[in-house]
């Protein structure tokens, strides 16, 4: 029982392992990397499975007590997120071994991405605020490694700026650490919590300005976002759908478990700062996609945007709103690239041009939030959240980009509709077929959200915000 | 490459020396300043300075594996090193120890780290030493 939260992380380390020491000249990996994502997928919905049967499992590694274990923590929330990014990512894997031309695959893509797929996980589930920070580190070492793949004189640029921005949100992530363990004696997510009502002065306001910074950044916030639309447009869009399914969705999930933790309660400062924030990033992310003409920097603006949406509601404090849009998000994005991906290589079949295209246009509409598709949901309870916390602006702003974004998705459907076949290798059933499943995911979200939405509000509001 | 008869004939001297040193970090590591990390950079500077003496492939003869074989070796020890807790039914990585041996899992978990560091330095420094080895011709 305490194995399975460990086996979302370790799983794809040993992959990655197998896959290290199976490595012949021009090996690519092909299989062992989707056999991975698999296997990480069946793990982590198992996980989800129990937890969401049984409860909250704890795991401390090693059998030392709390707090002063690395403790994993897998509630309904984090192990929910870490079952759905592993199916994404996994339709990511298959989009990328697709689509991708074969040095890139030889320099060990797959098993960085297993590497991306573990250090997420740990990201998620962990329960100190230290061993997040480490995870989330590594997370951010291996997908600089993934946006550089290559080598191209682009890549490394937008990959340059991606680490330089990244490590300098981590200097501030660092220092929050090391400051709340002085001011609170631990780095217990939850006993942090526990703790931060008894203390007053200048040590809470001062840790969670740190780390909202730090998470600001790496969620890509509206005045500190500009690393995003390079590393997600220089390496290829197998990559870029990859990323866009874990770095900034896991991130905003960090960035409501620390600010619950470590904002304190009662001047709400930094939560105002975030709706106000959240609110100029999702404006300015949409008009800024509308005035870009290159469909990948499109979506890269897009997916700031988004992100905009979900830095209100966790600035709204309302959990399972935070969870729910993350969750639309990862898929819905994550379908806009696969989409492009294929864009263009999809060859004469008919079956395979309706499924790329169609799964665009429901990617497109839930990202805007029109029924019926997960977006709609995700949208309707960001909104009574709002209008619960008598917030009409932030909502109005929400409001606003979605129809920002609504109109720069559909421009950009109309010019790719007509988008001649590029040449090149033409793209086999598997691309489209993981287009039209990631579309099919997003409507059944909307259509199924009933129980769903309603079991989420029951369980998230306690365990994310204890 | 340096063509120095000096530094040739210290560094034939110092490869098994820091070698036996960073053994001797690595295993008191679990409860005096050293272990796996440490001991792995050690071993690494001693190959290091071998393939500067002499030349890279000289120095990857010295190797057992690949530098990515010893990293994904070292990876898969700490790995295996919290699955044996499995056996004894505890937690993923709980030390399980040999009281009269005094020896443990954390062993186990510090050799995969002294690989891996070992392998991820040496993969860095011998890249490096090869261009240093390309300008200099």
């Amino acid at each position: 029982m305490t194995w399975l939260p460990v086996l979302p992380v370790v799983v794809p380390l040993a992959m990655a392992v197998f896959m290290a020491l199976t490595t012949r000249f021009g090996s690519e990996h092909r299989v062992k990397g989707i056999i991975g994502g698999l296997l990480h997928a069946t793990v982590s919905t198992l996980l989800f499975a129990t937890v969401a049967h049984q409860g909250t499992i704890e795991t401390r590694l090693g059998s030392f007590p709390r707090p002063f274990t690395i403790f994993f923590e897998a509630t309904p929330a984090s192990a929910g997120l870490v079952a759905l990014m592993s199916w994404v990512v996994t339709a990511a894997l298959v989009v990328a071994t697709a689509t991708m031309d074969r040095p890139r695959l030889r320099r060990g893509f797959h098993s960085i991405a297993q590497v991306v797929l573990a250090a997420a996980s740990g990201a998620l589930l962990s329960g100190d605020l230290f061993n997040l920070f480490v995870w989330f580190e590594l997370m951010l070492t291996a997908s600089f490694v993934l946006v550089t793949l290559g080598s191209t004189p682009a890549q490394l640029a937008s990959g340059f700026k991606y680490l330089l921005i990244s490590l300098m949100a981590s200097v501030f992530f660092l220092c929050a650490c090391g400051l709340a363990y002085g001011w609170y004696g631990n780095l217990d997510l939850a006993k942090i919590a526990e703790l931060q009502s008894s203390f007053s002065g200048p040590g809470p306001n001062m840790i969670g300005g740190l780390a909202l910074v730090a998470l600001a950044i790496k969620s890509a916030m509206f005045p500190m976002y500009a690393w995003l639309p390079d590393a997600y447009t220089a390496p290829p869009p197998g990559i870029a759908a990859l990323l866009a399914a874990v770095s900034t969705k896991v991130a905003a999930f960090a960035l409501l478990r620390i600010g619950t933790a470590l904002f304190p309660p009662a001047g709400g400062l930094w939560f105002d700062i975030l709706v106000w924030a959240g609110a100029a990033t999702t404006i300015a992310g949409a008009l800024a996609a509308i005035a870009i003409n290159d469909v990948r920097r499109r979506l890269a603006f897009l997916l700031a945007s988004q992100m905009g949406t979900v830095l209100v509601a966790i600035g709204l404090q309302s959990a399972s709103v935070v969870v729910l849009l993350i969750a639309h998000e990862m898929v819905a994005m994550a379908g806009l690239f696969f989409a492009v991906a294929a864009l263009g290589r999809t060859g004469s079949s008919p079956v395979a041009r309706l499924a790329v295209g169609g799964g665009f246009l429901v990617c497109a509409l839930a990202v805007a939030g029109i029924p019926p598709t997960s977006g709609f949901v995700a949208k309707f309870a960001f909104v009574q959240a709002g209008l619960l916390a008598e917030n009409p602006l932030a909502v109005g702003a929400v409001l606003l980009s979605s129809l920002l974004s609504l109109f720069a998705l559909l421009q950009a459907w109309q010019s790719t509709a007509h988008e001649s076949e590029k040449s090149g290798a033409k793209l086999g059933w598997t691309v489209p077929a993981v287009c039209a499943a990631t579309a099919a995911l997003t409507l059944a979200g909307g259509l199924l959200a009933g129980p769903a939405v309603s079991g989420l509000k029951e369980t998230v509001q306690g365990e994310v915000l204890r | 490459m340096i063509p120095s008869l000096v530094l040739r004939t210290w560094a034939k001297l110092l490869v098994p020396l820091t070698f036996l040193f960073s053994l001797w970090i690595l295993y008191r590591g679990h409860n005096s300043p050293g272990g796996g990390f440490a001991g792995g950079i050690l071993a690494a500077t001693g190959v290091a300075l071998y393939g500067l003496a002499y030349s890279v492939a000289e120095a990857r003869k010295l190797l057992p594996a690949q530098p990515l074989a010893l990293i994904g070796a070292g990876l898969g020890f700490s790995v295996l090193s919290g699955f044996v807790a499995y056996f004894y039914n505890r937690t993923f990585l709980t030390g399980i120890w040999n009281a009269d041996l005094k020896i443990g899992t954390p062993l186990l978990f510090d050799i995969g780290v002294y690989l891996l560091v070992f392998g991820v330095l040496m993969q860095f420094a011998l890249t490096f030493e090869r261009r240093i080895g390309e300008e200099g011709e």
